[in-house]
């Protein structure tokens, strides 16, 4: 399975767009604190890094993407066919698709961190409420939501094996993202609502960090059974 | 070492109601230059793509190499090449950075194997141009350098010489003659160009509907195509009734209303001639006469049936 994450990142590291894609969000990080510092009251680095907390739902938006450059490509340009007719083990390769995409998203959550805590250093005074107890509850939140984000990588690698497009692996990814909870309310299942990825991290942000087991909990849980049922529909998936 | 190194048996693809491949049945020996002939939507693809791990069968069984279960099955196809349908790479890396990509994943350490396989298929000066700027001729080379890489045992193209130019066919043809007899590679190969496959192979697996209805080898098939007695008379029913009950001819083939084929008794024409006109049939001409591996292939799926 090394090898074959190995040569996924060969790839990848041989085209522009992940580094784009890295460029943009430093770009975006470095931005948004140029704005804060200009923005009166709001220009102190704590507000930057509460803000951060709440916008922690937005790297979810970048995990089909992710899925798009290691997964669905595979389908879009046949290539899938070269490492399965070598023998290749099916499972091994859906799992080695899936870990390269965390890589990935490690990577650029990596970056993201570097260039938005950096830039806010940089750019914002450091204000009395900037203290260290701040600083670790930002990080622990951040590290808590990188299992609502693997869960999410889950879920994108699953849907790209069952429509084997990309593109309509995505729509129906943020479809899934942000609408199933009206979709319960039509059901009148709400009260499912509390397992879906999109409360998982919003409580992540909110809650009291005493309190963000259950979201981890839950999200690892979401994960297993998206990457189960992807591995199963892809052991008997026919490639072309 | 097993002499057989591809056998399906009784092996079912089955996609909702239509059957792709029914109860098909093929032995490939080793060394062999093993032809799939058929037509479009024959099975010969899913066949292939059986074989190669793409697609699960329903139902039979598989075997490489002597290996059945999918674990061996999988370590099997490490000894085999394939090139199914189009070529499939990715479009923004070069013929070199595409192999290189598959010697990682395939654990080939030696950057020769790729040098080797590009000059070996004639894409050794294609420098950093991208797959996607190829020409057709160009990615149908790639796919074959990639299947040729790791010197394998087996080597399973479909298709291989669509998009290639005359020159590209003959030098792709000289390729697969010279790794069958200097490596011994056992090549199991579909295509439509049937005069192409004809000079290559040395047995051949006719298809139709998803199912083997003939398996010859290429020695047989010589024979059979070799000569013929081709009769044009005034009947070609009451032609063939005579000559069946009069001359115990077995092997007759109407081509049309007007012309006979007669694969036995080809050295006693007159005969022949005597027991038509003696019974009432007019000859008006009797030569010898062969026939194409394509004709054979007409005759054998939708032509008219051998008697």
């Amino acid at each position: 399975m090394l090898r074959l994450i190995h040569a996924d990142l060969y790839k990848i590291f041989h085209r522009f767009y992940f580094y784009i894609m890295a460029a943009s969000l430093a770009a975006l990080c470095v931005l948004v604190n140029l704005v804060l510092r200009t923005a009166g009251q709001y220009s102190a680095a704590s507000f930057s890094w509460g803000f951060a907390v709440s916008m922690l739902s937005a790297p979810v938006f970048l995990m089909p993407m992710l899925t798009d450059i290691v997964s669905a490509e595979e389908y879009r340009e046949h290539t899938l066919k070269n490492t399965l007719s070598f023998g290749t083990n099916r499972t091994s390769l859906y799992f080695s698709k899936a870990i390269t995409s965390v890589l990935l998203g490690i990577l650029l959550m990596a970056v993201v961190l570097v260039f938005y805590c950096g830039s806010s250093l940089i750019f914002l005074p450091r204000d009395a409420k900037f203290t260290g107890d701040l600083i670790r509850e930002f990080f622990v939140r951040a590290a808590a939501s990188c299992s609502v984000y693997i869960a999410s990588i889950a879920m994108a690698v699953f849907l790209t094996v069952l429509f084997r497009h990309g593109s309509l692996a995505i729509f129906i990814f943020y479809g899934a993202f942000y609408l199933t909870e009206y979709l319960f309310k039509l059901l009148r299942i709400s009260q499912l609502n509390r397992y879906t990825l999109k409360t998982q991290i919003g409580q992540i942000a909110g809650q009291p960090l005493a309190q963000l087991q259950t979201p981890v909990l839950i999200s690892l849980v979401t994960m297993a059974v998206f990457l189960a049922a992807g591995a199963a529909v892809f052991h008997r998936r026919d490639i072309c | 070492m097993s002499d057989t190194v591809i056998q399906t048996r009784k092996v079912n693809k089955v996609y909702g109601k239509f059957s792709a491949v029914s109860d098909l049945s093929i032995q490939v020996k080793r060394g062999d230059i093993y032809a799939l002939v058929g037509r479009n939507g024959a099975g010969k693809t899913t066949l292939l793509k059986l074989v190669c791990g793409l697609t699960p069968p329903t139902s039979g069984k598989l075997e490489l190499f002597g290996q059945t279960s999918e674990q061996q099955l999988g370590m099997a196809r490490a000894h085999m090449g394939a090139m199914i349908e189009t070529p499939g790479f990715y479009p923004y890396l070069s013929a070199r950075e595409n192999l290189r990509y598959y010697c990682i994943q395939r654990g080939i350490k030696d950057r020769k194997e790729i040098d080797g396989a590009l000059e070996f298929v004639g894409l050794a000066e294609t420098g950093r141009k991208k797959f996607k700027n190829f020409s057709l001729g160009m990615k149908q080379r790639l796919g074959l350098a990639l299947a040729v890489m790791n010197h394998p045992e087996v080597l399973v193209l479909d298709e291989p010489i669509n998009g290639l130019d005359p020159m590209g066919i003959k030098e792709f043809r000289e390729i697969i003659l010279k790794l069958n007899r200097e490596r011994d590679t056992t090549v199991l190969i579909s295509s439509h160009i049937l005069g192409e496959l004809s000079q290559i192979a040395t047995t051949y697996g006719f298809i139709n509907g998803g199912k083997l209805i003939q398996h010859i080898s290429a020695a047989e098939l010589e024979e059979k195509c070799r000569s013929c007695l081709r009769l044009d008379v005034d009947d070609t029913e009451k032609a063939a009734g005579i000559l069946k009950e009069k001359a115990s001819c077995s092997k007759l083939e109407i081509i049309d209303r007007t012309t006979l084929h007669v694969h036995e008794q080809l050295d006693r024409p007159e005969m022949l001639v005597k027991a038509l006109v003696e019974n009432g049939v007019m000859v008006s001409q009797v030569c010898r006469s062969g026939i194409s591996l394509e004709q054979y292939f007409v005759n054998l799926i939708g032509g008219k049936e051998i008697a």
